[in-house]
């Protein structure tokens, strides 16, 4: 599968190198290795594939197109003061996983933190002031009108309600949620925390299980009556954001 | 309704937002840099001083409400290149039969556009099966034509010289009559540092000219810099665009608008986001171009086509990839309608059934603020228009 090593990854641990370069000896070596995070798309343990016939927690026959998502202020957490990776990071998991990079200091830490979204400062500014390559750029497709900031995910795909159909899928389903109460805590804790060495790469990977999207503890999706969402209606807008956010687990 | 869209006047302009100031400064660095350069350090064709000139860099001035665009590294701007540039859009001598430039079927006047002809006709006599594209803010643009064959301005320049049904031309024929000119070969020696006329300058000649085509400054873009005032028709109009189609009950979270932004977003200035789409202009069993699934082979992406940018739209009939609408209001009533379904169209045009039952004041609303994205100071700006003869003047 591809994955995609996200510009804004290489310019961080580009920018520590050559920071790191710039410290005299009197400072010392600098303890850095990189974390690595890899979001995976799947269907039920299985690798997503998108235009591909699923069945959802109903058993109603659904396609997935399209799957964008931000991460707002992740963070590594440890036993001193969290470190900052990113304001906000955006996913196309369209051609599968996505890897983001930092270089972060070496130890043992316990988790990478962050939420599902933009952060409030940022979504409501002046998408103009994020040129080509930023992750809030227009030519992503996230960002909702002039007014109304950014989507925080973008899932979209098709279904039928009848389970012994064999037509082709034409019901679209769309769920663009967004807006400051689907800004949703995330936690990706290894077990065994996250030991960064100097100079190694550390990895974690989280599974986006793309299935759970329709239903959690949070609550079931009908897509009989629950097909659209566009940040209209709050309630489906934070059920889906919910979903989202409780679909996602480190391996 | 969201809380935020709450929040615009219908008639009070939006304060000039910070990055105006920004861009403002960036106007004043650029004209800055433009007056200290020597306006013309070669002396002419075969002169000695080529070895050592040093094109005059541009200052790309990015519009208020505008993100920053990628430039290519490998192209920057120059004064010199840009020049080149628009003699190359305009000249005839890279068609086959030297009788067709770019601005045959891309004539300023209307937005770059094939005024009125649902297909252009080539060099040769024959139509093509889709037509012109507008021309404008296409530094922003991820990809080019509509079925987004082209990456980059850079490789898209390129390929209707040598169509069949265009220009029809062979790049080695077209280089060797822009060699035989007396003023092309300083004119690339000076936008490049050094002698040669190759493919690779040509290409980058043009799409720095092509890159400086901005549209900004329509009346709806001096409304929003608090510049000017438009209709309350056509406010009412914007508005529409900006919420979402249908009604409650049937459809949750429906706002009776026109549902156009998903696809012609205003945020950041462009009105396209210039992804491939379906939306819905034929069943599948009338689907005889396929657009981006010709080029690709993948059933997902049959019958997907560019989004074009509402800007200039009144400017640029007829609509659509194949031109099948000569007004907007057929435009208007099509997306009224909901469009056809099929396995491919969007999912964002969710009203195929039933339709977004926009009323005949709404469309005239639309049809109204579609009217203030007109920017003559575009179409009519001298620095897009035929130049003439190339010269070293």
């Amino acid at each position: 599968m591809v994955e995609h090593m996200q510009h804004m990854g290489w310019v961080a641990v580009a920018a520590m190198v050559l920071a790191s370069c710039g410290k005299g000896p009197a400072e010392g070596p600098a303890q850095a290795g990189v974390l690595r995070l890899v979001v995976v798309p799947e269907w039920q343990g299985e690798p997503l594939q998108f235009f591909t016939e699923y069945r959802e927690h109903m058993d109603r026959r659904v396609t997935v197109e399209l799957l964008k998502m931000y991460f707002g202020e992740l963070q590594l957490e440890g036993a001193g003061e969290p470190q900052a990776l990113n304001d906000v990071v955006y996913m196309d998991l369209s051609d599968g996983p996505v890897a983001f990079h930092w270089a972060v200091d070496a130890g043992s830490h316990t988790a990478i933190t962050g939420h599902l979204g933009v952060p409030e400062a940022m979504n409501y500014a002046d998408p103009s002031l994020y040129g080509a390559g930023h992750p809030l750029n227009v030519n992503n497709g996230t960002y909702w009108t002039w007014a109304t900031g950014y989507r925080f995910a973008m899932f979209e795909g098709r279904y039928d309600l009848d389970p012994a159909s064999t037509a082709p899928l034409v019901n679209a389903f769309v769920f663009h949620p967004g807006r400051e109460f689907c800004y949703l805590p995330l936690t990706f804790a290894p077990s065994g925390g996250v030991t960064v060495e100097p100079g190694d790469t550390t990895e974690v990977r989280v599974v986006v299980d793309v299935e759970k999207f329709f239903h959690s503890s949070a609550g079931q999706i009908d897509l009989a009556t629950e097909n659209q969402d566009h940040g209209g209606v709050p309630a489906l807008a934070l059920k889906m954001a919910t979903n989202i956010q409780l679909s996602m687990s480190v391996e | 309704m969201n809380d935020r869209s709450t929040k615009w006047s219908l008639v009070e302009p939006r304060p000039v937002p910070r990055a105006l100031f920004f861009c403002l400064a960036l106007v004043v660095l650029s004209s800055c840099v433009r007056e200290d350069k020597d306006p013309d350090p070669l002396p002419g064709p075969g002169g000695g001083g080529v070895g050592t000139y040093t094109p005059t860099p541009y200052t790309f001035v990015v519009p208020p409400g505008f993100p920053a665009p990628a430039i290519p590294a490998d192209n920057p701007f120059t004064v010199e290149g840009i020049e080149l540039g628009r003699f190359l859009f305009y000249e005839e001598r890279l068609s086959g039969d030297n009788t067709q430039s770019c601005a045959s079927c891309h004539g300023a006047a209307f937005a770059f556009t094939d005024h009125g002809n649902r297909f252009s006709t080539g060099i040769d006599g024959i139509q093509g099966t889709r037509n012109a594209m507008p021309m404008q803010n296409l530094a922003w643009e991820p990809r080019y034509f509509w079925d987004g064959r082209a990456m980059t301005l850079e490789e898209q320049v390129l390929m209707p010289v040598v169509d069949p049904i265009e220009m029809h031309e062979q790049w080695p024929d077209a280089i060797a009559k822009l060699e035989a000119d007396e003023a092309y070969p300083t004119l690339y020696a000076r936008a490049f540092g050094t002698p040669g006329i190759s493919v690779d300058r040509t290409a980058k000649a043009m799409a720095q000219f092509l890159r400086t085509m901005v549209s900004w400054n329509s009346p709806f873009d001096k409304f929003m810099r608090g510049e000017g005032t438009l209709p309350i028709d056509a406010q009412l109009g914007f508005q529409l665009t900006t919420l979402e189609g249908g009604f409650p009950p049937d459809v949750l979270g429906g706002q009776g608008g026109a549902d156009c932004f998903h696809c012609h977003p205003s945020g950041g200035g462009r009105f396209t986001d210039g992804i491939l789409r379906n939306n819905g202009l034929d069943p599948e069993s009338l689907w005889d171009d396929l657009g981006l699934g010709a080029l690709t082979g993948q059933p997902q992406d049959r019958a997907k086509f560019k989004t074009p940018s509402l800007r200039n739209v009144a400017l640029t009939a007829p609509y659509m990839h194949d031109g099948r609408f000569q007004t907007l209001d057929e435009v208007i009533e099509h997306y009224n309608s909901g469009g056809h379904p099929s396995p491919t169209i969007d999912p964002n045009m969710k009203f195929t059934t039933g339709g977004l039952q926009l009323t005949p004041a709404k469309k005239a609303q639309l049809i109204a603020f579609l009217n203030t994205l007109t920017d003559m100071e575009f179409v009519n700006n001298p620095a897009f228009q035929d130049p003439g003869p190339p010269t070293l003047d």
